[in-house]
């Protein structure tokens, strides 16, 4: 369903052994996300935003190494790729629509640094947003959406991005159920991306290839789907 | 019937008293106002001197407000930058500073013998007081404040969560601060854009200690009410009144277009 | 480095004349004397006389620009005295119960002061007419701005200013810090920050009132005083402006 679907190779593997400091927390990481599509599960506080910040680099390692396709991003040290340059799309748990922008226009955001036109780039943005089922809302601003509403343009704007890491932070959590099943749909269907996204609910976890489970600030080993 | 507004008492009574304060006084000065001549003093070849030189140098501090204040608020507002406390109070200090004190303080840095303007003197041949570029830079000095803490303010209370997406995005610093942080803040940037303006409009202390008091070059609209005041009276309250005007309808305009939606 | 610093501190004192401005209180009994800018050079040494020969305490002074004394008076103020640069402008308070005091007769005489070194070869007052050196005069709405047009009509100068500074003690101040090359400024303003001048006998003639850089100051004090048994008006002007201190100063008195 792509309009733009990133060339045809398998899923981008991303592996993580080190540790992460915050203020509250400490999360020791050794793993690595080598499917399409991973679920990252957890209790609450344990530190799963955490690591898709981390991925995404907006957080750094205090210790250890992130490979994302094999090329170190963060060795807690000299390397440090900036979130930009990445290639790692984010849809946040609090969604962060630029409000400013008119919805059809946060999802074209990111095909506009992707260099396309302003035309061209709402032209597409506008294949995402019916994809989300948000076409009708294209040309309002953002503050007039409703939260699930809201979450869908997040998803259709990452959606939107050449990247082909796609991190999605309880992506289903503030939608209705009609809604959900769709977004299941689209997030299950995409290709040649490697999807990982947190939830609580251990429905959203069924449609993964792989579980992740966070325990104990202390990430360990995925299990495989039965 | 006039309805009243509803409002507890011990916040309306002070409010009305904040607003008596603020109004009374321009009042005065209104009614002192010589209403019948104000026409012939303020078409005056002195006077309309002054209020070229007035907005030259007021909206000329404004747009160097907003090209230095504004990556300096982002700068305060985003990096971790050693002693902010006192980094912060250095960008506060023209506002406490007394205008004339600042005005000393520029021609000890910048004059013709002072730290660097006797560089600028002779490597340069820049001499900065008594042109207009000094008056800019007088009025800037004192309008910057007012600038940089309002978007400063704008930026911390947004926090950085719109420009880690637009990262996220593939914007890369600048851009993101192009595309998503300023459009996002544009409200506190006019409206420091508009406190910035107002407080140069009517510098004095600073402008006439850096850049002295010549027409048409930096002579602006509060020299020449202060000159009017020893010869004539009357017309440095007409000038006040022009002021007023001029400073009222320029707020005003720009609330309504900037300030808001 | 250490010179510039140094004359740094020479504008202090044109702070503390501004604030002082703000801050003309009623007094308590003390004798209240509202005086021309250029009196500044002065007030200090009579303080320090008066305290010395300890008769009167010293009074208490309130400087500005004659124009801003009047208007003050007319506006309700009652000093004691009032030094006015411009004697004409007395006219205006004659009907508040001031009288005219015509002793001592105080004049002062403008100079052509230059910047520390003179180096912009300043060489006579036919220089401000240059356009390359810094120039700065009074503005011609105050008494020395007044005079300076004066003596450029009467010796066929153009006058091209940089700045036409409000008071004479600015003025002086930018001199003494290097801030202008010229500028025609009173001579007790000379004497007391030190500034180097340059003598043109066109300015120096000993002609009394007459020569156009001579002004002579306006004295007007109570003609009724509040309390019985005060001194007359001509005595209480006698007690505070004390000719010899004046003229140690640089004011010229009795010759005009």
């Amino acid at each position: 369903m792509s309009p733009m679907a990133p060339p045809a190779v398998g899923p981008v593997r991303i592996e993580v052994r080190g540790v992460v400091r915050r203020e509250d927390f400490t999360l020791r990481l050794d793993t690595a996300i080598s499917e399409e599509r991973t679920a990252v599960i957890g209790p609450n506080g344990v530190g799963k935003t955490t690591l898709l910040r981390l991925i995404a680099g907006l957080e750094r390692l205090e210790s250890g190494e992130l490979k994302i396709d094999g090329r170190v991003v963060d060795n807690a040290g000299s390397v440090f790729t900036a979130a930009h340059q990445r290639s790692v799309a984010v849809a946040f748990q609090d969604h962060r629509l630029f409000e400013h922008l008119r919805v059809v226009d946060n999802v074209a955001y990111p095909l506009r640094r992707a260099g396309l036109k302003r035309a061209a780039a709402r032209n597409r943005a506008g294949d995402y947003l019916a994809a989300v089922g948000l076409s009708e809302a294209a040309m309002v601003r953002p503050a007039q959406l409703s939260g699930g509403q809201r979450q869908r343009a997040s998803i259709a704007r990452a959606l939107a991005t050449p990247a082909r890491v796609l991190l999605l932070d309880e992506p289903l959590a503030s939608v209705d159920d009609q809604s959900r099943e769709d977004l299941r749909d689209l997030l299950t269907s995409t290709e040649h991306r490697t999807v990982v996204w947190v939830t609580h609910d251990p429905d959203d976890a069924r449609y993964a290839d792989t579980t992740l489970t966070l325990t104990s600030r202390t990430l360990n080993r995925a299990s495989s789907q039965p | 019937m006039i309805r009243l507004p509803r409002a507890p008492l011990p916040l309306l009574v002070p409010a009305m008293l904040a607003v008596a304060l603020l109004v009374v006084p321009l009042i005065g000065l209104l009614q002192r106002a010589p209403w019948s001549s104000l026409g012939t003093r303020l078409a005056d070849d002195a006077v309309l001197e002054a209020t070229r030189v007035s907005l030259i140098v007021s909206f000329s501090a404004a747009g160097l407000c907003l090209l230095l204040g504004l990556p300096l608020a982002w700068v305060l507002a985003r990096v971790d930058l050693p002693f902010p406390r006192l980094v912060r109070a250095v960008v506060l200090l023209p506002m406490v500073l007394p205008p004339v004190v600042a005005g000393a303080a520029l021609l000890f840095a910048l004059g013709r013998r002072g730290l660097i303007g006797q560089w600028l003197d002779s490597w340069f041949g820049v001499t900065l007081p008594f042109t207009t570029a000094g008056t800019i830079l007088a009025a800037t000095f004192v309008a910057l404040p007012f600038f940089v803490t309002t978007v400063e303010s704008a930026l911390v209370a947004q926090g950085r969560d719109l420009e880690e997406a637009a990262a996220v995005n593939a914007a890369g610093p600048m851009t993101a601060f192009a595309t998503v942080t300023v459009p996002s803040i544009r409200g506190a940037i006019g409206a420091g854009l508009a406190l910035g303006w107002a407080r140069a409009l009517g510098e004095f202390g600073a402008t006439i200690t850096f850049a002295g008091s010549i027409g048409g070059r930096t002579r602006t609209l509060p020299l020449q009410a202060f000159l009017a005041l020893e010869s004539d009276p009357e017309s440095a309250v007409a000038i006040s009144v022009l002021l007023l005007a001029v400073s009222l309808g320029v707020l005003v305009g720009l609330r309504g277009r900037w300030l808001t939606r | 480095m250490a010179l510039t610093m140094h004359k740094a501190y020479r504008i202090m004192p044109l702070i503390a004349l501004v604030w002082a401005l703000g801050s003309c209180s009623s007094d308590d009994g003390e004798t209240l004397i509202f005086a021309a800018s250029s009196l500044a050079a002065a007030t200090d040494d009579i303080d320090a006389e008066l305290r010395a020969e300890g008769s009167v305490s010293p009074p208490e002074w309130v400087l500005a620009g004659s124009s801003r004394l009047i208007a003050q008076v007319r506006d309700g103020a009652r000093p004691d005295i009032i030094v006015a640069a411009d004697v004409s402008r007395l006219d205006e308070i004659l009907d508040l119960g001031y009288v005219v005091v015509d002793e001592p007769r105080i004049a002062n005489r403008l100079v052509l002061a230059v910047a520390d070194g003179n180096p912009a070869r300043i060489n006579s007052i036919d220089d401000l007419s240059l356009g390359a050196p810094l120039i700065g005069l009074c503005a011609p709405e105050v008494p020395c701005g007044a005079t300076a047009l004066r003596v450029a009509e009467e010796f066929g100068l153009t006058l091209r200013p940089d700045t036409a500074e409000p008071n004479v003690r600015a003025l002086a101040h930018k001199l003494a810090g290097g801030e202008l090359d010229a500028g025609l400024v009173y001579a007790t303003d000379a004497a007391s920050l030190g500034l180097q001048t340059i003598n043109d006998a066109r300015l120096e003639g000993a002609d009394g009132c007459k020569n156009p850089a001579v002004t002579r100051y306006g004295i007007a004090a109570l003609a009724s005083p509040s309390e019985v048994g005060a001194p007359s008006p001509a005595t209480t002007v006698d007690r505070y402006l004390l000719p010899q201190v004046l003229q140690q100063a640089g004011f010229e008195l009795g010759r005009c």
